[in-house]
């Protein structure tokens, strides 16, 4: 029953994320005219034949805008997610399989991490460091990997009472090699099932930050910074919001639905 | 010549929290005072009701824990001093078969994988030796290349103990710990892998330290017999001799256990009154450990807890009762 009602899901939302990857990549090609180009004259047209989603203050396009913008937002917001993963598994299963202090030490930082809400930490982090790509980057995989840590701790305590860990010691492998060959293959599946939840977090969460001005600089766009720039205009051109926002709900949602199914498909003890 | 030697081994778990200052908390003996030796190319059998801590003597001899106390010796050397490179030259030499198949295999590997592995750490053989010698491994204990390619899930109770046992055989270790290798598995199966340990014993020059909780096992392979209660070897010797001739109350009551599936050669039960329900303040005083279970306890067996002396008449036949003693 968990698999039939997953594999739906799952398969809808790889599909959004498609949608989305293919608006990354293909960007250049489908894009009708540059990102940046300026045509004054053209400014704040509405959504018609020539614009599909019409034109910002400068004239720029913004359906251009809106599939290039898709290339710094999942940059983005995959990049961090893979710090947040990295830094995860490989703190989480180091507290879960060595255990005592340094389980201790990591879990403790993890609290303390686990007690600012998400977006505030971002936004403080981000702050400090200034505007720009390479602290919305750091902000975000600061703030994405202490779930993971968890997830991953608690997977690999249990694991560690398996036997077969204790067999694979007894044939004389080391911690790093059962790490590696027995603990981290058989925690993968939850693993997979965050990492692509935690994306669509890292998605909102990006978009958040370039709202507050915090992310990429102009002229180039992310969704975000789209929704911020266009909020002066949003009662004369509210295209200028609707469109990138439309575009933040729906890879947001692909990446939900994605882990969604996989996590019924491969895991149905996790659910809630 | 011995291979192997417990002496005066003991091994403590702490139970429950330590104290708010971390001072001491309590512990608990799972294995106390044990000290036995092990023949080059025999099998030594460890029996005992589940507890006993004959479990903890098997990850002991293969350095999964460490002694608390005492010493245990491999070819003249402390195990438990061995580290890093030491200790895994030891691994090669001494290899562990788990109680349970399933659990003891990795469910995301393939069979012919796991019995690689060990090769692997160790560095023996390239890639075409390693896939040579999986083979021929898996033929030693009976399987083809068709269960190499399989899941453990995919396998019977039985084939994956012979997955265990080829993965076990991979460093041509000199001693193998044998913890149950037979318990979890169906009765009608159980032959076969005896037979198969047995013959692997022959050809291999193994040396085997079986762990079984049922003494129909050991009477069919060791040649010596340890019985484990609470903790101590209560009683130790050739094993016709133990099995023909128990001198301590458990070993007798262990083998009384035994069903005999003929009913006119079943022994009549046992004589007297039952024996009384455990009593915990026994443990704490300096009773025999058996005492409170024991149908034949004597005044003396209260007040003074035996130590493991040789049985009237045999050096190499050892008990811990005072009846025992002459």
């Amino acid at each position: 029953m968990a698999r039939a009602a997953g594999l739906p899901m799952a398969v809808a939302g790889a599909l959004l994320l498609t949608l989305v990857a293919l608006a990354a990549v293909a960007g250049p090609w489908l894009a009708p005219a540059h990102p940046d180009e300026l045509s004054l004259a053209e400014s704040l047209r509405p959504p018609g034949p020539g614009h599909p989603f019409g034109t910002d203050y400068f004239g720029r396009d913004v359906f251009s805008r809106v599939l290039y913008g898709a290339r710094v937002s999942l940059a983005i917001s995959l990049s961090a997610q893979l710090i947040a993963l990295v830094v995860g598994v490989a703190l989480g299963a180091a507290a879960g399989y060595f255990g005592g202090w340094v389980d201790g030490a990591v879990m403790r930082l993890v609290d303390v991490v686990m007690a600012f809400p998400d977006l505030l930490l971002a936004i403080g982090i981000a702050a400090s460091l200034g505007p720009g790509v390479p602290s919305v980057l750091l902000a975000l995989g600061l703030v994405g990997w202490p779930g993971l840590c968890r997830l991953v701790r608690g997977e690999v305590l249990a694991l560690k009472e398996r036997d077969f860990i204790d067999a694979a010691r007894a044939i004389g492998a080391g911690d790093l090699w059962i790490l590696r060959r027995h603990v981290l293959p058989n925690v993968a599946a939850p693993i997979l099932i965050a990492t692509t939840l935690g994306v669509g977090s890292r998605i909102l969460q990006e978009a958040s930050l370039s709202f507050l001005g915090l992310g990429v600089q102009p002229p180039a766009a992310s969704w975000g910074s789209m929704v911020h720039h266009g909020l002066r205009w949003l009662s004369r051109a509210p295209w200028l919001v609707i469109f990138p926002g439309l575009a933040i709900a729906v890879a947001v949602l692909g990446s939900n639905l994605l882990g969604d199914g996989l996590r019924d498909i491969l895991d149905p003890r996790l659910r809630d | 010549m011995s291979l192997l030697v417990f002496d005066g081994v003991v091994k403590t778990f702490p139970v429950g929290r330590p104290g708010l200052l971390g001072g001491p908390g309590r512990v608990r003996r799972a294995v106390d005072e044990v000290s036995f030796s092990v023949e080059r190319g025999r099998t030594y059998a460890l029996v005992g009701e589940s507890g006993c801590g004959k479990t903890t003597v098997a990850r002991l001899a293969a350095a999964l824990l460490r002694p608390t106390r005492g010493r245990v010796v491999f070819a003249g050397g402390d195990v438990g001093r061995l580290r890093g490179r030491a200790l895994a030259a030891y691994r090669r030499r001494v290899q562990m078969v788990f109680q349970d198949p399933a659990g003891a295999l990795d469910p995301r590997q393939r069979v012919a994988s796991a019995v690689e592995e060990p090769l692997l750490i160790h560095g023996l053989g390239g890639a075409a030796r390693r896939r040579a010698e999986v083979g021929r491994l898996l033929e030693v204990v009976g399987l083809g290349q068709r269960e190499g390619a399989r899941f453990p899930h995919q396998l019977s109770g039985g084939q994956k103990q012979r997955v265990l046992i080829a993965r076990a055989l991979a460093l041509q270790p000199e001693l193998v710990i044998l913890d149950e290798p037979v318990s979890a598995l169906d009765v009608s199966v159980r032959a076969q892998i005896l037979t198969l340990l047995t013959r692997l014993q022959r050809e291999n020059d193994l040396t085997y330290l079986l762990i079984s909780h049922d003494i129909g096992v050991v009477g069919y392979s060791a040649d010596r017999v340890g019985v484990m209660h609470r903790g101590r070897l209560v009683e130790e010797g050739p094993a016709d001799v133990v099995l023909s001739r128990p001198a301590h109350p458990y070993t007798v009551g262990l083998l009384r256990a035994v069903p005999v599936p003929d009913p006119a050669r079943r022994p009549p039960p046992p004589a007297g009154p039952p024996p009384e329900p455990p009593e915990p303040r026994t443990d704490s005083s300096r009773a025999c450990l058996y005492a409170h279970l024991c149908p034949r306890a004597a005044r003396s067996c209260v007040r003074r807890r035996p130590a493991l002396r040789t049985v009237a008449g045999r050096a190499d036949h050892r008990a811990s009762c005072h009846l025992a003693e002459d």
